[in-house]
């Protein structure tokens, strides 16, 4: 009995050093991130701007710990959690963090609506009907007498939301973005009126993306005489036929070393009827004084999104059947793989960017003193058709324009944006002019930044925008830290391969749609036999050995025994 | 040292009856089966490894128990428990040396997993950081779960038993970090539920983040089921 209570002493023991140790091991964290990229790790961009706070950071979670029908949040939770614990650790008595639930907080609730932060809500349901749950996620950051909010923060873009409005508060005021444009201003905002955003202000979601780091100012040349002094950046974006006086102050901005980026096209295109109206942009022969050379045709390329062409009918057992008709558009490329420089930091990480009527930048001629490098490019399956070629998305013009496209000659990659580095001759002559090094991206394509673009959900272009700005104030450190962990591993497309094997995409249209269901039906098999590989093949792995064992058992148990060394 | 030996002999002794080959043959197809066959591998069209090692926990819930359920229930049901006891072996040589047999034998079941990997690897580009994060995390959360089922193996003499039991306090363990969400649930033991979750410690490894603190937890697990069940052996040897 004496030795009974000494073993459960001694359970005791061990469970009161455990829990101390256990417990002290999570508080401070003692870790080895073993990723690529080092994604769970805080980069050297934050831990600098930890390094140099002056004054207390006070970090406010919102988070409702009821998470009932969206459990799939909770992983994410933990990881913020945990990037904030670092983030508390390194930031030593400086930083202090706090996490509370509006949920059950009334307090908390009041000051979430103070500073902006909405809950998701989610709508599940349940035996007594639909019901509708509030989430929230968000994150409030206040030092000293400035505070930055992120409404709803996910995981994975967790330390580059937190770092960017970081760098926000440590700086006095935000870095300044000028807007040129043809886009009517907005409306005055009226209390209790809501503000209409006329829907000729075609980049406002552009506008708003770049928002979120940079304070937008849209200047009107006509008042300003010269491009203001506190902008970080330019962005001259599609104007109509710029009047020479504004032109020049643009140019002697980029020659004094300013940072410029053009959107430049050939035609304004109506989204919802498709119908096009050709124009000029009046910078075109100021971009060719540098070298830079831009086409009225059209990119057309193999590498394109695929939109519903019409309809068709086919026979089936029940009768005949009315199907959409899909098919490649041509003027919509798909930019993405090599399309996407992987040598500059402003394209190397990016997934994929949706590019509609796309014309293409020559920098071939370029002025000495200035180096170019290619940003985005067509696919190397790409030809150039007219600039008054029909943009319409039906069959029949889908398959002229693939017939023009092949007829056109040997297709080719052409560059669609071009970043321009060095110190760029002005095209004016300017009174007290210092020449210094500077900036300019062209992109062949405006809709690129167009509000149907962004509406439509294409994520890399609002990623290519701000990687291009980052960029272009010298903010590159953000943009590595943005595509951390972001990076595309996609899997062997045997798809492809079968297609690369039989000829390639550079056939007849009947050909190709043979080839697409031989090469599907091809992928699928690939996939099964990887599959069922895996499956069975740990199994006869296991049942081979498993009959070798048992076989040699059965023979030794069949051998007589005998003695060693006794006498025959 | 002696401890040693007794794992060797649980080892090898698993593989004398044609279970221990089923259980080792099973665990890496049903793994693969979650992974490849009703896992949304290639839908994702991305090489990771993420759901491969997702299903590991429910799949340890099921193999664990398998492996301990016969380890003390069957010494003590075929009466050679006592017998065991009046070897001169400390009861700690014993019980570590059935424990790191079982740990032996989960590591091999999960070798013949690595084919996974290797095809995931030459299908596209594999991040290998969380795939070693993943292992060391299986073999972490596996040792946790075979202590636990040593210890309830030790205290019935049905195999079944000890099974179930085992397979049920590990799926609680797997699922009480649902718990903590709830409203209802008070702070302080949303905070203890959660640090208690296995899936919890499990996924930040997983992710490819080697931390110490989520690493002790199942260290001390094992190191408190395992005392627990030196603790059982004790009082019975007593008697």
């Amino acid at each position: 009995m004496k030795a009974s209570g000494q073993s459960f002493l001694s359970l005791w023991m061990v469970l009161l050093v455990l829990v101390p140790v256990v417990g002290l091991l999570q508080l401070k964290p003692l870790r080895l991130d073993l990723t690529e990229d080092g994604e769970y790790s805080l980069a050297p961009v934050t831990k600098a701007m930890l390094a140099g706070l002056e004054d207390r950071l006070q970090v406010k979670l919102y988070f409702n710990r009821d998470i009932e029908g969206a459990e799939a949040l909770l992983p994410q939770r933990l990881l913020m959690t945990d990037l904030l614990d670092e983030i508390a650790s390194l930031g030593g008595d400086f930083v202090e963090v706090e996490t509370v639930d509006p949920t059950t907080d009334l307090a908390a609730m009041r000051d979430a609506e103070h500073v902006g932060i909405e809950p998701l809500q989610l709508t599940g349901q349940q035996l007594a009907g639909v019901h509708v749950q509030l989430q929230y996620q968000g994150l409030e950051l206040r030092y000293q007498d400035r505070s930055e909010v992120i409404p709803f923060v996910t995981s994975s873009e967790f330390e580059f939301a937190f770092t960017v409005r970081l760098a926000a508060l440590l700086r006095a005021s935000r870095p300044v973005i000028g807007f040129v444009s043809d886009e009517p201003p907005l409306p005055r905002p009226m209390p209790g009126i809501t503000r209409e955003i006329p829907a000729t202000r075609i980049f406002e979601h552009f506008r708003r993306s770049l928002g979120e780091r940079y304070a937008v100012r849209d200047l009107d040349l006509n008042y300003e005489k010269r491009i203001p002094e506190d902008l970080m950046a330019l962005v001259v974006a599609r104007p109509r036929n710029l009047a020479t006086q504004k032109l020049e102050y643009i140019d002697r901005y980029l020659a004094e070393g300013g940072r410029v980026v053009v959107l430049q096209d050939f035609e304004e295109v109506n989204p919802a009827t498709l119908d096009k109206q050709a124009m000029q942009t009046g910078l075109e022969d100021w971009l060719a004084s540098f070298g830079v050379t831009t086409d009225p045709r059209l990119v057309y390329d193999n590498q394109s999104i695929t939109v519903p062409a019409g309809v068709q009918t086919i026979k089936t057992p029940s009768g005949n059947q009315t199907v959409p008709l899909n098919a490649k558009y041509g003027f919509g490329l798909k930019l993405e793989g090599n399309s996407l420089s992987p040598d500059h930091i402003v394209t190397a990480d990016l997934a994929g960017v949706l590019s509609l009527w796309a014309h293409p930048i020559g920098t071939n001629s370029l002025v000495s003193g200035l180096t170019s490098e290619p940003l985005l490019s067509s696919s190397p399956q790409s030809w150039l058709l007219a600039a008054e070629t029909s943009l319409a998305m039906n069959m029949g013009n889908i398959e002229a324009m693939d017939q023009a496209a092949r007829q056109s000659g040997a297709p080719r990659s052409y560059p669609l944006a071009v970043a321009i580095e060095g110190v760029f001759p002005p095209a004016f002559v300017h009174a007290d002019f210092e020449a210094a090094p500077g900036s300019l991206v062209v992109l062949g394509d405006a809709d690129l930044f167009h509000n149907t673009t962004f509406a439509s959900g294409a994520e890399g272009n609002a990623d290519l925008a701000i990687n291009l700005m980052d960029w272009i104030v010298q903010d590159s450190a953000l943009i590595a830290l943005r595509s951390r962990g972001h990076r595309q591993r996609p899997l062997t497309d045997y798809a492809e391969i079968f297609i690369a094997a039989n000829g390639g995409w550079n056939q007849p249209i009947e050909k190709l749609e043979i080839l697409h269901r031989d090469s599907t039906a091809h992928a699928r098999s690939m996939h099964r036999w990887i599959a069922w590989g895996n499956v069975l093949g740990p199994i006869l792995l296991v049942l081979f050995f498993a009959i070798l064992h048992f076989t040699y058992h059965r023979r030794r148990a069949k051998v007589p025994f005998q003695m060693s060394g006794g006498s025959k | 040292m002696r401890s040693l030996l007794i794992a060797k002999r649980e080892f090898f002794s698993t593989f004398d009856a044609p279970t221990g080959y089923v259980v080792l043959g099973m665990f890496p197809a049903l793994a693969a089966v979650l992974f490849f066959l009703t896992g949304p591998y290639f839908a994702l069209d991305e090489a990771s490894m993420r759901p491969f090692f997702a299903s590991m926990p429910w799949l340890l819930v099921m193999l664990a128990p398998a492996i301990t359920m016969r380890l003390w229930a069957e010494e003590r049901r075929s009466g050679t428990e006592e017998l065991l006891l009046t070897y001169p072996f400390q009861l700690r040589d014993l019980v570590l040396g059935k424990f790191l047999g079982a740990w032996a034998v989960l590591a091999l079941a999960l070798v013949c997993t690595v084919g996974v990997p290797f095809t995931a690897a030459m299908m596209g580009d594999l991040d290998w950081g969380p795939v070693i994060g993943g292992y060391l995390s299986v073999m972490l959360l596996g040792g946790a779960s075979l202590a636990i089922g040593l210890f309830l193996s030790s205290i019935t003499d049905n195999q079944i038993v000890a099974y179930l039991l085992g397979a049920a306090v590990l799926l609680g363990f797997n699922l009480i970090g649902v718990a903590a969400t709830a409203e209802a649930m008070p702070e302080g033991f949303a905070r203890l539920f959660l640090m208690l979750d296995f899936g919890n410690h499990f996924h930040a490894i997983t992710r490819g983040v080697l931390d110490l603190g989520h690493a002790s937890f199942y260290l001390g697990i094992m190191v408190f089921f395992l005392t627990a069940n030196g603790v059982v052996l004790e009082r019975r040897r007593v008697r």
